[in-house]
């Protein structure tokens, strides 16, 4: 029997319309739904068709959870940390110790837990993940009623770790602003939020996290040639430290005034944030569309559009490890 | 001797593996002080010398132990990237900022940025040789 519409609502949650539609479009599949109620449709018809499975569904919003809209952290696991995380003797003691079954697949997070909650960790081979998921709650205001309206929203929290190399990312959902993570005066506070899950992927690996400085990437990703990005918007700073904002609608780097500020001072620069596009043509077949993300070099943050994909994060995320070892 | 001098050779004595580093340093903050800036950037410094962000800290802090220069938070408007205030200690930092660029009182942490820098401690760094000695 078919799946109703009321299991499939519960499947795809509060889940971005823009990731839902631009899975469906990698899976060959009608994509042009606008709504909630027209995206539950459309997936109800596919099951009903049996153009789509629910297995094949479930892992879509599994993988559509781990990389749509994520702010990712990248930082390193030292050597110490990574011989304990590749020894399997070692580190399945550990994670007995911490009482966690590893899981041999991927799973979809449970829709609004009441309190943050472990999904799963795989210890593959080549990669350690775990996911957690929690509640938020947005406000927003309805200003014809004079009301606050709030929404509840599941969050995603997921920890990567490739076993090579201890290069690692912690993927967060945008806070909201009440969630359970409170600061001294036991308010809500993003920065908690962030930390929790840092502590967190620290004692579930083991390992402490070294965060990255990711302002060497961004340059070298202003100054490679050929291009491997489109950079429409750049933060920096003057040697002089003066903040400045070039936007473009195209790249920057093809203005005269840029080039010509870039040409005197662009050597003692501090790049602080970049909005890049990724650029398919560069990629060697990895991408099929050109794919946004913000960097930012003060928080050492990397963020992805709603309907990001885990290979579209993998090449981005190769990229600049690829920029900053060029760098180091 | 000049007051300077006798406190970076003090940071040299105890540190002389970080000896190259600390004299890319100082010249550094040497050359700023004389161009009229005296707020230390580490981003701007670790650009500028080719050296890790996190090590022009770890640098500027062996400074600040010996008084050579202080820290200050200055707290900028993300949205108009304007210096707003400046405060000595993170405990310090209004909860509410007034901003009269955006004319609005910024609430939201998204809404301004926390920068640290290190300020050229006033009458220390004046008389500061441009080259000082590497070995």
């Amino acid at each position: 029997m078919s799946p109703t519409r009321a299991q499939i609502d519960k499947a795809i949650g509060d889940i971005s319309i823009a990731a839902l539609r631009s899975w469906l479009k990698s899976q060959d599949l009608p994509s042009s739904a606008q709504t909630r109620d027209e995206i539950t449709e459309r997936f109800k018809k596919l099951l009903d068709e049996n153009k789509l499975s629910w297995e094949t569904l479930e892992k879509g919003i599994t993988g559509i959870e781990e990389a749509s809209a994520k702010r990712i952290t990248l930082c390193t696991i030292g050597s110490e940390g990574l011989k304990q995380i590749t020894n399997p003797t070692v580190f399945t003691k550990h994670l007995g110790k911490l009482k966690i079954n590893p899981s041999s697949d991927a799973l979809l997070a449970p829709r609004l837990p009441a309190k943050s909650t472990f999904v799963y960790l795989i210890d593959g081979p080549s990669q350690l993940r775990a996911k957690w998921a929690e509640t938020h709650t947005a406000i927003t205001i309805d200003v014809a009623k004079e009301q606050l309206v709030r929404t509840k929203i599941t969050k995603i929290v997921l920890f990567v770790v490739d076993k090579k190399d201890g290069f690692a990312q912690l993927r967060f959902d945008k806070p909201e602003l009440i969630h359970q993570h409170l600061d001294e005066k036991k308010k809500p506070n993003a920065t908690a939020y962030f930390s929790y899950y840092r502590a967190t992927a620290e004692e579930i690996s083991g390992c402490a996290l070294n965060s990255l400085e990711l302002r060497p990437a961004l340059r070298s990703l202003v100054e490679t040639t050929p291009r491997i990005v489109r950079l429409p918007l750049n933060d920096f700073r003057t040697g002089a430290n003066s903040r400045v904002r070039f936007a473009s609608r195209t790249d920057i780097r093809d203005d005269d005034d840029w080039k010509a500020m870039h040409g005197k001072g662009g050597e003692d620069w501090a790049h602080d944030s970049e909005a890049i596009y990724w650029l398919p043509g560069a990629s060697a077949g990895k991408l099929t569309r050109e794919v946004f993300s913000d960097l930012d070099g003060r928080t050492g943050k990397l963020r992805v559009e709603a309907d990001c994909h885990e290979g579209e994060i993998e090449y981005a995320i190769l990229k600049i490890r690829e920029h900053l070892s060029k760098t180091s | 001797m000049s007051t300077q001098s006798s406190k970076f050779e003090s940071i040299l004595a105890k540190h002389p593996k970080l000896r190259a580093n600390l004299a890319a340093l100082a010249s550094y903050i040497g050359r700023q002080v004389e161009a009229g800036r005296t707020d230390i950037v580490p981003a701007l410094a670790a650009a500028g010398l080719k050296i890790s962000e996190s090590e022009i800290l770890g640098l500027l802090m062996l400074f600040e132990k010996q008084g050579l220069v202080k820290p200050i938070y200055q707290i900028y408007c993300a949205e108009k990237k304007t210096l707003l205030a400046e405060v000595d200690s993170k405990d310090d930092i209004s909860e509410v900022v007034y901003c009269k660029y955006c004319d609005k009182e910024h609430r939201d942490p998204d809404e301004f940025e926390v920068e640290l820098v290190f300020r050229a401690v006033n009458g220390v760094w004046e008389a500061a040789p441009q080259n000082v000695a590497v070995s």
